[in-house]
């Protein structure tokens, strides 16, 4: 255990290990903030490469993979923290969201298809997926 | 025009731009507009209309980003 751990009031802090979480918390909201504004940014208003498609795919699934644990913890009846657990969950929610559309998206022949059935007459449809009315 | 995809879109997009303190309304207005629809047009799958609109967000996305073509010159 490093002196920053010992060093904390063992009554009020857990022995350093709560001011140290809050720590790694905030990072973690951090972090999830940075990928998020980043995939906005750069996958979603842009056509990516498939090159950054991949790599992104590889480190969304990791920071969800890694939320979901932190949160299943910060759940934890022995030590809940629901601020900090609707904190992460809310960022959590949101990378799955934008990893959903970007890496498992409705194929194309499923796009024109519901395009045609439902948003036939849509003017939005139209603009948005002309395929779907050029055959 | 406002048509029915175009209010989905903005709901979700809507969703996607809140800050913490209004995030949670945003997704629930956005959820709403999705149930109202399949209400309206039987037989409308609503994981499949979340899934289509979520594409046809991003189609949405990068179009605004694109400049506006010249107009042709006289």
């Amino acid at each position: 255990m490093s002196d920053t751990l010992i060093s904390a009031s063992p009554s009020r802090d857990m022995l350093g290990v709560r001011a140290w979480m809050d720590g790694q918390i905030a990072a973690l909201v951090d972090q999830s903030e940075r990928i998020l504004d980043y995939t906005r940014r750069e996958l979603l208003r842009k056509e990516p490469t498939s090159e950054l498609l991949a790599e992104h795919k590889r480190a969304s699934r990791l920071i969800i993979g890694l939320l979901r644990m932190v949160i299943c913890q910060l759940e934890d009846p022995d030590y809940p923290q629901p601020a900090a657990a609707r904190q992460l969950g809310s960022r959590h929610r949101q990378l799955q969201e934008f990893h959903d559309t970007l890496h498992n998206p409705m194929p194309a022949s499923e796009l024109e298809q519901f395009t045609r059935e439902h948003f036939a007459q849509d003017a939005t449809a139209r603009r948005l997926f002309p395929e779907a009315f050029a055959k | 025009m406002n048509t029915a995809l175009e209010g989905l879109i903005q709901a979700l997009n809507a969703w996607h731009e809140a800050g913490e303190d209004t995030e949670g309304r945003r997704e629930s207005v956005y959820h709403s507009l999705l149930e109202d629809f399949t209400a309206l047009h039987p037989g409308t799958n609503l994981a499949a209309l979340d899934r289509y609109v979520r594409q046809a967000h991003l189609r949405w996305l990068r179009a605004q980003q694109k400049p506006a073509a010249l107009p042709p010159k006289a």
